[in-house]
């Protein structure tokens, strides 16, 4: 039998693979707890908004899950992105420059179900990597 | 935790302290990491979260300063700023055998710029 927090760490892969990776922002409905709470992005509304302007950004987007530890209903993720900007993103042009960043986000599982999260993103190396020249 | 997580957070917990009498619990890898001892006056550590499980363990690192030097390019506002930190160790037999250190921006620039 597995335990919860083996249960948790494979829920919050599955969202992560599910939502950032496949795009596919109504799985919140299955993931995410009724009374769940966003701290990064101010609301369930807010997080699928941020990530429809990341994925019009970054088309090709993708998440690699890199460190994953769980202690009771927490669960901490390291990971990285790596795209293109390919699209607007926060008011600058598209540069067409590959991005590769590092972030970590803070779950917390009740029941199966995601009730909580914080996210951390290491902005002043995005921001060099889409504003220097490399043409 | 078991016993053996518990014991691998307290070296943690001991390790970070040395760090910071050392002076060095703000470094890390990334290139602009050498500006944060230099922008960032008075600063206060605090160790917010410990995850332990197997042989690692994550600490999650409050640093709180006040934003009195140049920083990425953002000149200095005299902003108190709480900046995220988490340092990552894998133990062998106790001890401590890697480590790697990060430091969010993401929520620190929004602190540190200047208002318009």
């Amino acid at each position: 039998m597995k335990t919860t927090v083996q249960q948790n760490i494979e829920t919050v892969t599955a969202f992560i693979e599910a939502f950032w990776n496949r795009s596919d922002f109504d799985c919140v409905d299955d993931f995410l707890s009724a009374d769940y709470q966003e701290h990064s992005y101010q609301s369930k509304e807010g997080l699928k908004q941020f990530a429809g302007k990341i994925l019009e950004a970054f088309p090709d987007k993708r998440y690699s899950v890199e460190e994953i530890i769980a202690q009771e209903e927490k669960v901490l993720v390291r990971m990285t992105v790596k795209g293109t900007h390919q699209g607007v993103f926060f008011g600058h042009a598209p540069t067409g420059n590959p991005i590769d960043v590092t972030l970590y986000r803070q779950y917390r599982v009740e029941d199966g179900k995601i009730a909580e999260h914080r996210g951390w993103i290491d902005m002043i190396t995005l921001w060099s990597q889409i504003k220097r020249d490399i043409a | 935790m078991t016993n053996t997580e518990q014991k691998n957070a307290e070296t943690v917990i001991a390790f970070i302290e040395e760090l910071r009498q050392r002076g060095e619990l703000e470094h890390t890898d990334q290139f602009f990491a050498p500006q944060i001892g230099e922008a960032f006056s008075d600063r206060q550590f605090a160790v917010d979260e410990i995850f332990a499980q197997g042989d690692k363990v994550i600490a999650r690192i409050l640093i709180t300063g006040t934003h009195t030097g140049m920083f990425a390019g953002h000149a200095p506002t005299g902003q108190s700023a709480k900046i995220t930190q988490f340092r990552e160790f894998r133990l062998a037999d106790g001890r401590i055998a890697e480590q790697r250190a990060w430091v969010d921006t993401g929520t620190l620039l929004p602190q540190i710029q200047a208002r318009k």
